[in-house]
């Protein structure tokens, strides 16, 4: 009989410990493996990183001064770095476990953050893409994670508007998606430049700031700027694009590009690009390096794209979605969308309908994945 | 009395019976989807074909004027040049919120005003064109392959309006390339101008896109895409007036940015162009229809009728500081009058984006908007 109570009980109050989880401090066994961290708008109109896990919801939360853009994990830690969103110059490092006070670091004066950022692989640098606004120049801050986070350094970014930038798997040489557009922060954020635009890929050594390679796309797509990066575990960089040429005009969105060979872009049937409305927002690399997700808010949809033959798998609609990040298995992904819907794709499931859940917040542009 | 009683509870279900006939009214009114065709035709016939062509009448008069200098100069002839500047400006603010289809190609939107410009690009290559005397700069057609800061109002500003533009009304040699200089660039504006408006209104157009949008359309697949791209333009035109024309040479900043120089710093015309850039989203309220109710018959829309008053407050503040000052971004009482501006504009934006998701049922999204 007592047990009995006891079932009846957690199975009446079961649907509300389920959805208040992680307020209470209940349900984590509800909680799913993979643990994320976005940044997010809230309903007060407040900005905010914060963590997330299937079946948990929201976790721990910091708060920020202005809208965030990208995060990165510190290796082997459970400190996260979220970077301002451009023109912004606030960083702040926090421990997504709260077991530490957040760090808040800004850039030099006469500098803003492009919002994206990486660790060196023993977490002791921290390399941030960066906009010397006066000299229209992009350049790649350095800064030491274990005296809160002082810049200690800055090389050239290879070409002009940095924004994501990834270290490859020999620790030693960064690849940055320079978009090409110039901006200045007395602007807000218009484009500059749009007749002149010159994105580039480029690959400099960390430990000398040597520029090592720069690839551009041919002339007649100058104004198909490189945003966006996802590397794949052998060091194939794919790229998230943005056309700021006429909207009539519709090139290929995503491309991919290995050390020593030439840039180049993956074509899709059907239109698949016609629908992301020019414009990838983010892209990412599955577990298992076999999968890229790039995500068009501005079309409502994600291509999945098969890494090795190039071609898309899916195409998944979702409005407003955004931010996007692997799963811990293989061919999987969790995207998340502006409204607040976050749902899981897996090619397993494919190509059933995106489940997804909701939770009281907008996701920013990317979401992460905590190792 | 049970009679009176009787009395109440028909009165009770005749009330409650007009209560439902009005409640029904109002969700059958709700219930008409927005028709994004008719709302092509409008934006189309009332507000984009008029604003180019008014755009390309007074582009063309500013070549005519421009050229009747060079001809004759005069201190007359200087002031109608300089006059014609001013229209041909004013006529682009109008319309220089649409920025897709035809004006976004071939660079003749950047080429048209080259502003903001943060490190003063503008001047620097106008004076080395002016002191070199590049021949390439005489004629529209080797202008139009140049820089595009070198092309358009920002360019005309300084060469009628600048300390040394005062030559323009003598027959002097050194005159004669500013002149000619000026000229090549009113015929390639007039150009622009005119092509644009061919382009949209030709046979086969860009008009015909709008108008038909489709899987084989590479523009528009379906018709609630052209109001997303009027959405957008009235959203992002007040941004960019708001945050960037009006904000950026106030200098509202948090760290050691610059102000902004204003744009056709020279002429003093910038509050004139502020207007303007008003008018033209006014006009877009306006004209495509927004502030009128959704169907016939229903009530009009009230929110959207009193964002129209929000751009009368905002010209209207923006009047008295061009009244107190001549450089309005430097006097504090003007700067006051520019400041309240932000408000207004700030109220037209948030209810046009409320109007636009639930009217026309657009996805006016956080990352979508974000262009990052």
């Amino acid at each position: 009989m007592h047990s009995m109570a006891i079932d009846r009980r957690t199975f009446l109050i079961g649907g509300a410990t389920a959805a208040l989880g992680p307020k209470l401090g209940l349900a984590q066994p509800a909680c799913a493996r993979d643990r994320y961290v976005a940044a997010c708008r809230e309903p007060s109109g407040t900005y905010a990183a914060v963590a997330y896990s299937e079946g948990c919801g929201l976790g721990h939360r910091v708060a920020l001064p202005g809208r965030g853009h990208d995060l990165v994990q510190r290796p082997g830690t459970s400190e996260c770095v979220v970077f301002a969103r451009r023109p912004g110059t606030f960083a702040i490092a926090f421990h997504v476990d709260g077991s530490a006070p957040p760090v808040e670091f800004r850039t030099r004066t006469d500098r803003h953050f492009h919002g994206h950022g990486a660790f060196s692989p023993d977490g002791h640098l921290l390399y941030t893409s960066e906009n010397d606004f006066d000299a229209a120049r992009g350049v790649i801050g350095v800064r030491d994670s274990t005296a809160d986070y002082r810049q200690i350094g800055e090389f050239a970014s290879g070409g002009l508007e940095p924004h994501d930038i990834c270290l490859l798997s020999d620790g030693r040489t960064l690849v940055v998606a320079n978009g090409g557009i110039e901006t200045h922060p007395s602007s807000d954020r218009e484009n500059l430049n749009i007749a002149d635009m010159d994105p580039s890929l480029a690959y400099i050594d960390i430990e000398t700031g040597d520029v090592l390679e720069v690839h551009r796309l041919p002339p007649s797509l100058h104004k198909l700027s490189i945003r966006h990066l996802a590397l794949t575990l052998d060091d194939m960089a794919f790229l998230g694009c943005q056309y700021e040429g006429p909207a009539s005009e519709h090139p290929a969105l995503v491309g991919f590009h290995r050390r020593g060979e030439s840039l180049r872009l993956i074509d899709a049937p059907d239109h698949a690009y016609r629908a992301m409305q020019n414009y990838v927002g983010s892209i990412s690399a599955d577990a298992a390096g076999e999968f890229i997700a790039a995500t068009s808010p501005r079309g409502g949809r994600a291509l999945i794209i098969d890494a090795t033959s190039r071609r898309i798998v899916s195409q998944i609609p979702l409005a407003d979605v955004c931010g996007v990040a692997p799963r811990h298995v293989g061919a999987s992904f969790l995207l998340a969308s502006g409204s607040g819907d976050i749902g899981g794709w897996s090619r397993a499931a494919s190509p059933a309908p995106l489940a997804t859940t909701h939770e009281d917040v907008a996701w920013d542009n990317h979401m992460i994945r905590l190792g | 009395m049970p009679s009176r009683s009787a009395f109440a509870v028909l009165r009770r279900i005749v009330q409650s019976g007009v209560i439902a006939a009005v409640l029904a009214a109002v969700l059958s009114v709700q219930a008409v989807a927005f028709d994004h065709e008719a709302f092509a035709r409008r934006s189309l016939d009332r507000h984009i074909i008029p604003g180019y062509r008014q755009f390309a009448a007074a582009a063309d008069a500013q070549d005519t004027a421009i050229a009747a200098l060079c001809a004759a100069p005069t201190d007359q002839a200087l002031e109608g040049a300089r006059n014609a500047f001013g229209e041909a400006l004013q006529a682009w603010g109008r319309i220089e919120h649409i920025r897709f289809g035809p004006v976004m190609e071939q660079n003749r939107y950047a080429s048209l005003l080259f502003w903001p410009d943060p490190r003063g690009i503008a001047r620097r290559q106008i004076e080395r064109t002016v002191s070199q005397q590049d021949k390439e700069a005489l004629a529209a057609e080797t202008l139009a392959d140049k820089s595009v800061a070198l092309q358009g109002f920002t360019a005309l500003d300084i060469l009628l309006f600048a300390p040394a533009s005062e030559t323009l009304a003598r027959s002097q040699p050194a005159a004669a390339f500013r002149c000619g200089y000026a000229s090549a660039i009113a015929r390639n504006v007039a150009r622009v101008a005119k092509e644009t408006l061919q382009a949209w209104s030709e046979p086969d157009g860009f008009a015909a896109r709008w108008l038909h949008p489709g899987p084989d359309n590479l523009a528009f697949l379906s018709a609630k895409e052209t109001t997303q791209a009027i959405g957008q333009s009235y959203l992002n035109g007040l941004k960019q007036l708001r945050n960037i024309r009006l904000a950026g040479p106030l200098g509202f900043k948090d760290r050691k940015v610059r102000p902004l120089e204003p744009p056709v710093p020279n002429s003093s015309r910038a509050l004139a162009l502020a207007i303007a850039d008003i008018e033209g989203l006014r006009a877009l309220l306006l004209d495509t229809g927004l502030s009128e109710p959704p169907v016939a018959g229903a009530p009009p829309h009230t929110v959207m009728q009193s964002t129209v008053g929000e751009f009368d407050t905002a010209i209207s503040s923006i009047r008295k500081a061009a009244g107190l000052s001549k450089k309005p971004f430097e006097d504090a009482a003007a700067r006051t009058q520019l400041i309240l501006v932000g408000f207004p504009l700030k109220n037209a934006f948030d209810t046009g984006a409320a109007y636009l998701s639930e009217e026309a049922g657009l996805t006016i999204g956080f990352n979508a908007l974000d262009g990052d």
